[in-house]
């Protein structure tokens, strides 16, 4: 053993060849001839076998000693004494086992980690006939089990683990790494012992593989020890040893990593397949069927087309011809369209898009991108290579756009340019790589790609790349409380929408960048700055305080400042957002006058007035409202509902007339329906059916609830969206009220016959943070919403 | 020796770690904060919806110095972190038994 000691010290002191193959082979030929001198005079019936990494020569310096003794039912003990004692001895991790070859056929049955670890075995010492047994075992246990799609399952699993590919990759065990390029290895092993063609290895693959061995080799001669991750401490010395520059070394290994990632989405397409039963690829099908596939030949048409499809992103053989021979296109409006499109689809997008790369189509059509491609990133905050940081700050954006969040989401609809963000988001760094300061070098490239390929709003979207640090970097960097620092920054963003577009991009930037640039500290910084900037570049942003306020309330509505500022005391800020000066003034009054439940109309000759309403919030209130308005042929197209600590509801109700030529009814009769369903006087569910049944059949559409669950809300929102007819916003108050919820605010919205409605509700005074209880909680609204409504 | 704690303007960070390099300090801890003092947080307006940030965002820095030059370190971090308006921050000084450099086993004034 000390002779492949001294051989594994020596090469970790200096590498043979480029320190890949060669070093493993060298390292592996010296582990043979241990063995072989270890096994000398071993027992007949016993065969020392190679298996695994050490079975395929890919031994690396400080990798486990995988072997096995293969033998025919022959006492064992003084073989393993005599093989592996030493192998331990040594201080060698070795993945060991000893079987007959039924044995082994049965672990392989069992394991399909050792089913593999068994595909390249070779023999050191003992009987061939052994393991020619064995692989013909293999071979006919393989016949008809193709590996694929357990390979494919593996690398989802991967995938799932690293959803972005990472710089600090593990070589071994990581998205695209050595077990992924293994896979390829082992269907052609497959291929050979079931006797089918195993196909060639490609010269890309083999350079991929080869670089990984050899940083491999290079992160275990630096830390001396079997260290798998290109960690940002190692770098420099594992560039050391492999006699290379720290960057060169770093995109060998983003670049073959990228290999492995792309030839696994092109052999395993099953890894992006979709439960056939899910959402999700019932609506991709629809999408592929009514797209006019075999007529289109765009190549960007054809990839989103792939990242569309729900068997798994993949592109059959007459569409990669297609896009082999595109060659350089004039773009069209099609095609930017498609571009944004694979863009704003995720994984399934960047997925399409890398098959483009593959073919060489981005090169040809996209070449200003195919620089980034891969780019390494090696300061120690960047978890990605350019390219990935690109898409991942691309699908950041669109977590933005579509979050659920008041501050976010309700600037990116403000703004209300989609593609306009995603594209300066996948933009932002595509001058990295190159010579001179990224954020101007990038914005003369995206100046010129818009220019080239018709890119909507090409100066605005290079000035969010030449800006796009400004806003992370005064946060940090300068004095935000200077009128001055506020007044410089503000006058380089020129307007609001510019600001608001550079505020998403800097959170999407910081998310994407990794898990040290964006946390609590970071947000309230970027979130201050922010306010101060939009105040001092429109300064109708930063509205009135709650003082301003009270006092603009209280001249509208001719009520006491101190009376409104009482009623505003015992509301949340969310109230005050949310009514107008004189809704609220409406609020006051009504709740001057002493009665349980008053009402008053504002606006009253408009098509659709407000009905501001305030009553003794009992359980049920907002259940009468809602039936006693339907019954009165009233529709409510909006509302707003908010209780007061005290226990007072002040809603505002936006209601229009269902039958447009009647007379709007008296207020004082809906507050005595109201008092009477309140005091149970009045069946309104029976009243409320016999309306939805004038009025027409059970809605068409399927009835979505849905529930986010955050421990940290003070209250547990519920949205409710379906289809739109008399009398569904009491039913769905109604089953919230049987299922034990208490409602404490809610926005009802109905817009082109969709509602759409958000209930903020307790149970026993609570929010529902646990997702055990809130989804057969869910479940059981959306079934009883179902039944009510006949859906 | 003497832990000397300091919580700052998150963008004085490089002009108090120059004014420190310069000074001879040759190693100091920086951590992301939030807290409050006097200033007692931020209220903002924005869209008429106030919001109050409780704890401001700052940076804390540590750094091991021999008591002799405890004061200027002090000195150097209060040049360098000042602005002259409320919420400039804190400097704290400790005392530090002992300090030990983990790779070498050096102690005291040894390991700083």
């Amino acid at each position: 053993m000390s002779r492949f000691l001294d051989m594994r010290d020596a090469l970790r002191r200096e590498r043979v060849g480029d320190g890949g193959e060669a070093t493993c082979h060298a390292l592996t030929d010296a582990l043979d001839d241990a063995m072989v001198s270890l096994s000398a005079g071993l027992a007949g019936g016993i065969a020392v076998v190679a298996v695994g990494g050490y079975g395929r020569r890919d031994q690396s310096l400080y990798s486990d000693v995988d072997v096995m003794l293969l033998h025919d039912g022959v006492p064992v003990e003084s073989a393993v004494r005599q093989v592996l004692y030493p192998l331990w001895d040594a201080g060698l991790k070795v993945g060991h086992s000893v079987r007959t070859v039924a044995e082994s056929l049965e672990a392989a049955r069992d394991s399909f980690e050792t089913l593999t670890s068994l595909l390249t075995t070779r023999l050191l010492v003992g009987d061939p006939s052994r393991v020619t047994a064995l692989e013909e075992a293999l071979g006919a246990y393989l016949s008809g089990r193709p590996l694929a799609g357990r390979l494919a399952k593996a690398e989802r699993e991967r995938r799932d683990t690293d959803p972005y590919p990472l710089m600090a990759a593990d070589l071994k065990s990581g998205r695209g790494g050595l077990r992924t390029l293994q896979g390829f290895h082992w269907q052609r092993r497959r291929a050979e012992l079931t006797r089918s063609n195993p196909g060639p290895v490609t010269a890309e693959e083999k350079a991929a593989r080869n670089h990984l061995l050899a940083t491999r080799n290079a992160l275990h001669a630096a830390a001396g020890k079997a260290v798998d991750e290109f960690v940002p401490d190692l770098r420099e010395a594992a560039a050391r040893w492999l006699g290379k520059d720290l960057w060169d070394t770093a995109r060998d290994v983003t670049w073959s990593l990228r290999v492995g990632d792309g030839l696994a989405a092109e052999r395993w397409p099953d890894l992006m397949a979709e439960p056939p039963q899910s959402v999700a690829a019932r609506i991709r099908r629809r999408l592929a069927r009514s797209g006019s596939p075999s007529r289109e030949s765009r190549p960007l048409a054809i990839a989103l087309r792939a990242a569309r499809r729900p068997d798994g992103v993949r592109l059959d053989e007459i569409d990669r011809e297609r896009i082999r021979h595109a060659g350089e296109h004039d773009w069209t409006q099609e095609d930017v369209a498609d571009l944004v499109a694979l863009l704003d689809s995720g994984e399934r997008g960047r997925t399409a898009f890398d098959l483009l790369e593959r073919l060489n189509w981005v090169d040809q059509n996209l070449s200003e991108v195919s620089t980034v491609v891969a780019a390494p990133q090696l300061a120690p905050f960047h978890e990605h290579p350019v390219d990935t940081h690109l898409w991942r700050t691309v699908d950041e954006m669109r977590r933005l756009i579509d979050g659920r969040d008041n501050w976010y989401a309700p600037m990116a609809a403000e703004i209300g340019d989609r593609s306009h963000l995603i594209l300066a988001a996948w933009l932002h760094d595509i001058g990295k790589a190159r010579e001179g300061d990224h954020s101007i070098v990038g914005a003369e490239i995206a100046a010129g790609l818009a220019f080239r390929i018709g890119l909507p709003g090409g100066n605005q979207l290079a000035e969010l790349v030449r800006l796009h640090l400004l806003l992370s970097e005064t946060a940090t960097k300068r004095d935000t409380n200077d009128p001055a620092v506020i007044r410089d920054v503000a006058a380089q963003c020129g307007n609001l929408a510019t600001l608001q577009s550079l505020y998403l991009l800097s959170v999407a930037d910081a998310r994407a960048t990794g898990r040290t640039m964006w946390n609590d500290w970071k947000a309230t910084l970027l979130r201050n700055l922010y306010v101060r900037l939009a105040a001092e570049v429109d300064p109708a942003t930063r509205g009135l305080s709650r003082e301003e306020r009270t006092f603009a309330i209280a001249a509208a509505s001719g009520a006491d400042p101190g009376v409104v500022g009482e009623h505003l005391r015992l509301h949340d800020s969310d109230y005050l957002t949310a009514h107008t000066d004189e809704e609220i003034g409406a609020h006051v009054g009504l709740s001057m006058t002493g009665r349980r439940l008053d009402a008053v109309l504002i606006d009253p000759d408009a098509p659709a007035p407000r009905l501001a309403v305030v009553a003794a919030d009992v359980p049920g209130l907002l259940g009468a409202i809602a039936g006693v308005l339907t019954v009165h042929n009233l529709e409510i197209l909006d509302a707003r509902l908010h209780t007061r600590t005290d226990g007072v509801a002040c809603d505002t109700l936006h209601v229009r007339r269902l039958l447009p030529k009647s007379d709007f009814p008296e207020v004082a009769h809906l507050i005595r329906d109201l008092e009477a369903a309140l005091e149970g006087g009045l069946d309104l569910a029976t009243e409320v059916a016999a309306k939805a049944a004038a009025y027409g059949g059970a809605p068409r559409t399927d009835i979505v609830v849905r529930a986010p669950t955050d421990p940290t809300l003070r209250y547990t929102p519920i949205e409710v969206r379906c289809q739109d007819r008399p009398g569904v916003l009491f039913h769905i108050v109604q089953a919230l009220y049987e299922s034990g919820l208490d409602i404490r605010a809610a926005r009802i919205d109905t817009r082109a016959g969709e509602v759409r409605d958000l209930f903020y509700v307790l149970r026993s005074g609570a929010p529902i943070g646990d997702v055990n209880e809130l989804q057969p909680l869910i479940a059981h609204l959306r079934s009883r919403l179902r039944r009510t409504l006949r859906v | 020796m003497k832990l000397v704690t300091a919580f700052i303007k998150p963008f004085k960070l490089d002009e108090v770690k120059d004014a420190l390099k310069a000074a001879g300090v040759t190693g100091m801890t920086v951590t992301d904060v939030n807290g409050f003092g006097r200033q007692s947080g931020q209220t903002e307006v924005y869209r008429g919806a106030e919001y109050t940030v409780d704890f401001v965002p700052k940076v804390r820095i540590d750094v091991v110095v021999d008591d002799a030059d405890s004061d200027s370190v002090v000195n150097t971090i209060e040049a360098a972190a000042k602005t002259g308006e409320i919420g400039d921050g804190k400097i704290v000084v400790t005392t530090a038994e002992q300090v030990v450099r983990i790779r070498t086993g050096e102690r005291g004034s040894d390991a700083i």
